[in-house]
């Protein structure tokens, strides 16, 4: 049963299109639930992984992409993988988290948001690949944490664990080597890119 | 043969043999311990001690290794033999005190505590295993080292034996336990074999009987691990064969054979979990299959019913049952169908769980949807819920180890939505059942088409004729199914084939031909009496020589015999010859069960030229020698007071009149549905005679208004072409508007009124008289908005493409109208599948439509889960309600507002749909007149009972009629058709035969005594007694009269009559007083 909701909007035409077919196979669900009794991060969520499924089943949009499951989703795939119905769950925890962006909609969780923003724009601006230096960068501007740091004083501690880190040859301080097929890869990033 | 005495009784034995052998020949038991019938004499323990008198010299001597001699006389009890005998237990006892058979032996021999110092060993050097080793393994791993003291059982120089093979004869032939371990001897663990049927839970041996009630239940060697068959050693087991059964020369052979019809029942292997780790089967000890769970309940089992855990022994009190294991899902190497019989399996395994353990046993079923749809199924599973079982919907992830005791947990997600954990003592696995890949080959090999999901590809029409002519199946094979279908469908398959060889029905049958009988009422009673060893069931108990002399002097007893085996063939057969010899007229076998073996021992009566119940049978093994295996002497005593009672009995015996009555060889079929045409075709094409009844004016029934089967076979056209292969048959007479009103008669001879005074005689009866939908007037708006259908009337608009349904945006069906509540508790079996076929239809008409489908459990049982799949695939959506909280129906601006509440939401959903389809119960017809009529009883909801639902499904409880299709329990066109067929093949049993033999042993009227009191009328069970008046002496007599036909002589109406006016041929009154007074007589 799902909490803070009394009464479900009526049902639209369905399913957004997105999730409905393809590879994602989310109107195959039974509702077994064993992803949610598989799930080892439910004391975090919200919602149970099943109850995201049933709701992104039933079309409603504006709960699925309000919650924090989406979110808190680390994508281990224990679901995907044990899914009767070869429904991708992280899948479609992904996509959705893509959707809230897209749809601009306020994130549940706004540092994991954050998070997964700086991650992609890395890879855009890695070249497609992931720069770790430059992950931790952008992360750090986003979330406001370098301000905080630099205000208190321990962005010095930090310089100096990525000084140590650059000197063993653990932290790589320039950006990798485009990939061939980068083309693709923005061209497929532009397309889940935040409206706002 | 040598002649000699033991204890001053004469023996004859044969030369060679030794004072022991002779000994055992007339049951004079003397101790053993180094002796082993099938080793060579060896004289090594001296417990067998006797006094032998050759001439005039008198010795102690060992019995087992003195051969006999003319004249010879043995004492095996003078005081000085039992004092010689302590005294030889003492040392060994004294060698070996802690050996528990060497203490039982000195009891027996009057011996408590050892008298000299105890030693510490428990081998007593009797060196049985040494020379089975080296005498009939002709290997030699051990043997005996070193001298006096020193002398044990050695392997080679001390280390381990290579050419040991781990046969474990020298352990089996030990006597006190000293050789225990094989692996000390050979280095190498020997692999216990585990018993088949008992699947693996215990062991077997080599030489097994797969269970105790196999067909024939001849024991049977296993090839792969016999040490005579690998290597041509042993042979123990030939040697100890009384019998001589044992032929080590048999091979397998090809047999070729020549037949019209070919049926395939290959059954199938339960899904093996061992891959499945999240499951942890073979993993953790206490995750049992259920069949490992179920063999474990039985009380045949091997543990004799206790439920016990692998890991420690313990009764566990929590019990998780895990359902759709391998079912349900490719994943994993699963199965996309479900298996239709593993729910109800799960149920029935928890009650009877309950039942061993106790109402405290915690029972939770991990199901998905519970599917009962069989007939009283609903009722068990509600019945398993109100005894506390709790039946949780959720997959069960994963099961792990609870910490070491073996205590196993299971996270899963409540139906409220919370995240549960709960430790469980044992877990079983539902699993479901698998075509195996030998029974695919073998379809290959005989060029028949299988399905997708690689069963049986069927028609509904024709449910067991495969793609290859002359070719049919039944059974898992055809698709899953449990224990009452496949029964079922067997006798489908079987009238199938039946339809196909009619012309050559009953060709290699050969008839038993009986000399004609003597006549012999008028003899002075002769009896024969013939006692029987059974081996050594009952001869290595009793004393059979004895009992043979004790009956010689009993009056009337002309001739006696002991014969090894009295029910062989050869046996037999000399038995005629001495009946003929000896003129008897009355015999007696004194032996076993007469309800295994009295017919074989009545038809050598009869070949003996003799009326077959002037015979009688003494149950010597069962009701002696098995249960008093102890009491030798009183065991003999006993058998011949029960022999003394049966020949007192037999010497008032009298020929009966053998009972016959022809058949009268057409059928009814009542009902001119698709079943009712079928189950007549299926007759008629055997070459019977039928009527078929039906109530309107045209055949069809209620298949008229189906469009579809659920395999997507269209209705119309074979219900067609069946009414027209149905009115063209020249056997087939059809009545219509036609009701049955009268009838009369019994099996073989029905005398049946229909309307308009039409009388038909018949053999049989077929009842598919079907049911109808029930129309739920006022429910979901039914009836009162036009948009809300029933499943046929959707049926009809889809076959229409009707405006309505091209045009709608919406549609919602709504399962469970009417069924499965307490008013019909019991699922209509149908509808789910006739649901989701119509919600696909709707989406191929027009994908773009929203389809809900409102159910309580989806029941698209075995591969009907493939379309339940695709529905989903197609994106209809399937909403579970409860039923406390069914779906509410509103009427907004015309069209329909359904709310229901979603079962893992919580929280209630609006649709707005154009389309409402509610699936009604299907209710019986009115079958209340018929049933009377026929003597058939209805279950609480008004369909026809079967006379046993797993034996005898298609069977009423009267003989001679017959059930098939929805009268009996809603079901789908294609099991009804099968049903259909199979009565035609039970009925056919009937039909075949010309007359009908009954027993002679029923009631008989004595009727100068009786005065028509009637007592025996209200006792008799089988309604087999009418009190009938006529006139004799100027007044009315009243009497009672018995149908032959009736009338199982089971004796109420004689022992309820106060003046012997009705008695049971074969036990009247003055037979069994005769018994009576025989059985007081002092032996």
């Amino acid at each position: 049963m799902i909490k803070n909701v009394s009464q479900i909007p009526s049902l639209g035409p369905g399913i957004p299109e997105s999730l409905g077919t393809g590879s994602l196979n989310l109107t195959s669900c039974y509702q077994c639930k064993k992803c949610s009794s598989g799930c080892p991060l439910t004391f975090a969520m919200d919602l149970l992984p099943d109850q995201v499924v049933r709701l992104a089943l039933l079309g409603q949009e504006e709960l699925v992409l309000a919650s924090t499951t989406i979110w808190v989703c680390s994508s281990c795939e224990t679901c995907t993988t044990r899914c009767p119905n070869g429904v991708d769950i992280a899948g479609i925890m992904d996509r959705l988290k893509e959707m809230a962006f897209r749809r601009g909609s306020a994130p549940a969780q706004p540092e994991v948001a954050g998070f997964h923003q700086a991650f992609l724009t890395a890879i855009r601006l890695g070249g497609g690949r992931l720069s770790e230096p430059l992950l931790l960068g952008l992360h750090g501007l986003k979330s406001g944490e370098t301000v905080e740091k630099i205000k208190s004083g321990k962005i010095l501690d930090d310089l100096r664990l990525g000084w140590e880190l650059a000197r063993r040859g653990r932290l790589v301080p320039k950006l990798p080597r485009r990939l061939q097929g980068y083309k693709e890869i923005k061209q497929y990033l532009s397309q889940w890119e935040p409206r706002d | 043969m040598v002649s000699l005495t033991i204890d001053g009784k004469g023996v004859l034995a044969p030369e060679g043999a030794t004072v022991l052998e002779a000994a055992r020949q007339i049951g004079v038991h003397i101790p053993t311990l180094c002796h082993f019938e099938g080793l060579k004499p060896y004289g090594g323990c001296r417990v067998c001690l006797v006094e032998v008198t050759a001439g005039t010299r008198t010795q102690l001597t060992a019995s087992c290794t003195y051969p006999v001699a003319e004249g010879l006389k043995v004492q095996t009890d003078t005081d000085e033999v039992l004092e010689a005998r302590r005294f030889v237990m003492d040392l060994l006892l004294s060698r070996c005190p802690a050996v528990p058979a060497l203490l039982d032996m000195a009891r027996q021999v009057g011996l408590e505590e050892p008298g000299f110092s105890r030693g510490e060993g428990d081998c007593i050097l009797c060196g049985k295993c040494v020379r089975m080793c080296h005498e009939l393994q002709h290997v030699g791993a051990i043997g005996v080292m070193g001298r006096g003291a020193k002398r044990e059982v050695v392997t080679p120089f001390g280390e381990f034996c290579e050419v040991c093979r781990t046969c474990g004869a020298c352990a089996f032939v030990c006597p006190t336990g000293h050789i225990a371990d094989i692996a000390k001897i050979s280095g190498r663990t020997p692999i216990p074999k585990l018993s088949e049927f008992n699947a693996g839970l215990n062991t077997r041996g080599n030489i097994y009987k797969l269970y105790p009630q196999a067909v024939p239940a001849t024991p049977a060697i296993d090839r792969d691990n016999c040490v005579q068959l690998l290597t041509g050693d042993c042979g123990l087991c030939a040697q100890s064969c009384t019998a001589e059964a044992i032929d080590y020369s048999q091979k397998d052979e090809t047999l070729n054979l020549d037949v019209g019809a070919v049926i395939l029942a290959p059954g199938f292997k339960p899904f093996d979990p061992s891959h499945l780790e999240v499951y942890g089967y073979g993993r953790y000890p206490n995750v049992y299959t259920s069949l490992e769970f179920e063999r474990m309940l039985s009380p045949g089992g091997p543990f004799a019913g206790h439920v016990q855990r692998r890991s420690d022994g313990k009764e566990p009190q929590r019990i998780a049952w895990v359902h759709c294991v391998g079912m349900r899902s490719e994943k994993e190497d699963g199965h996309p169908y479900c298996s239709n019989f593993c729910c109800m399996a799960a149920l029935k395994q928890a009650i009877i769980a309950r039942e061993h353990i106790g109402p405290e046993l915690d029972m939770a079923l991990f199901y998905l949807d519970l599917r009962t749809p069989r007939k009283d199924f609903e009722k068990y599973s509600t019945r398993i819920m109100d005894q506390g079982a709790r039946l949780i919907r959720s997959r069960v992830h994963s099961v792990t180890l609870a910490g070491h005791d073996g205590d196993l947990e299971i996270r899963y997600v409540s139906e409220e939505g919370d995240i549960q954990d709960e430790i469980f003592d044992l877990v079983v696995l539902s699993v479901g059942g698998v075509v195996t890949p030998g029974v695919i080959t073998l379809a290959k090999k005989l060029g028949v088409k299988l399905s997708h999901n690689r069963f049986m590809d069927t028609e509904c029409f024709k449910p067991v004729t495969t793609s290859r002519p002359g070719i049919y199946s039944c059974g898992f094979f055809n698709g899953p199914k449990d224990i009452p279908q496949t029964v079922m469908e067997g006798s489908a398959a079987a009238a199938a084939a039946a339809q196909t060889l009619a012309p050559v029905r009953g060709t290699l049958i050969r008839a038993k031909e009986f000399p004609p009988e003597v006549d012999v009422a008028a003899e002075e009673p002769r009896v024969g009496v013939f006692v029987c060893h059974c081996g050594l069931n009952i001869g290595g108990v009793v004393d059979i020589p004895d009992i043979v002399e004790y009956l010689k002097d009993i009056p009337n007893v002309e001739y006696v015999q002991a014969n090894l085996f009295s029910c062989s063939q050869d046996a037999t057969s000399a038995m005629v010859e001495k009946i003929k010899e000896h003129g008897l007229n009355r015999v007696v076998v004194a032996a076993c069960s007469p309800s295994t073996h009295q017919p074989i021992f009545q038809d050598m009566l009869r070949n003996a030229g003799l009326n077959k119940y002037l015979f009688e049978m003494a149950n010597i093994r069962n009701q002696c020698s098995w249960v008093h295996q102890t009491e030798a002497e009183a065991a003999t005593t006993k058998c011949k007071d029960l022999v003394r009672m049966a020949v007192a009995k037999a010497r008032l015996l009298e020929p009966l009149e053998y009972l016959e009555v022809p058949v009268t060889k057409k059928a009814l079929v009542v009902g001119g549905g698709v079943t009712g045409m079928t189950a007549a075709l299926g007759l008629a094409d055997q070459g019977y005679l039928v009527h078929l009844a039906e109530r309107k004016a045209r055949l069809g029934g209620n298949a008229l208004k189906v469009h579809s089967t659920w395999r997507g076979g269209l209705v119309g056209p074979r219900v067609d072409l069946l009414i027209a292969k149905v009115m063209s048959h020249p056997n087939i007479k059809v009545h219509y508007k036609a009701i049955v009103e009268k009838v009369s008669g019994v099996v073989g001879n029905f005398k049946t009124t229909l309307s308009r005074n039409q009388v038909i005689e018949h053999g049989v009866v077929v009842i598919a008289i079907g049911a109808e939908p029930h129309r739920p007037k006022g429910e979901f708006l039914y009836g009162e908005h036009p948009n809300v259908l029933l499943a046929l009337d959707l049926d009809q608009e889809i076959a229409e493409e009707t405006d309505r349904i091209k045009n709608a945006q919406a549609a919602a069906f709504i399962q469970c109208v009417g069924s499965r509540n307490p008013e019909r508790p019991y699922c209509s079996k149908v509808c789910c599948t006739h649901a989701v076929e119509n919600a696909l239809k709707l989406k191929e008409l027009s994908p773009d439509m929203d389809v809900y489908v409102l159910y309580r459990d989806m029941r698209t049982y075995g591969e009907r889960e493939i379309f339940y799949t695709a529905a989903r695939e197609q994106g209809v959506i399937f909403i579970r309600y409860h039923v406390d909280d069914p779906p509410q129906v509103s009427e907004v601006d015309g069209s329909l507002k359904v709310t229901v509440t979603d079962h893992i939401l919580g929280k209630p959903v609006d649709l707005q749909v154009d389309l409402l389809t509610l699936a009604s119960a299907i209710v019986p017809h009115q079958n209340a007149p018929l049933a009377e009529l026929y003597k058939v009883p209805l279950n609480a909801e008004g369909f026809f009972t079967e006379a046993h639902p797993k034996i005898k499904p298609v069977d009423a409880p009267t003989e001679g009629i017959y059930l098939a299709g929805l009268c009996h329990y809603p079901k789908p066109l294609q099991e009804s058709v099968a049903e259909a067929l199979a009565t035609s093949a039970r009925a056919a049993n009937i039909l075949s035969k010309d007359s009908l033999m009954l027993e002679s042993t029923i009631s008989q009227p004595i009727d100068e005594n009786c005065d028509g009191c009637a007592f025996c009328v209200d006792t008799c069970p089988f309604k087999a007694i009418t009190l009938i008046e006529y006139m004799k002496e100027g007044g009315v007599k009243k009497t009672v009269e018995v149908s032959e036909v009736l009338c199982k002589g089971c004796g109420s109406c004689m022992a309820t009559c106060p003046k012997r006016g009705i008695v049971v041929a074969g036990f009247t009154l003055d037979q069994l007083a005769a018994q009576v007074d025989a059985a007081l007589e002092v032996a």
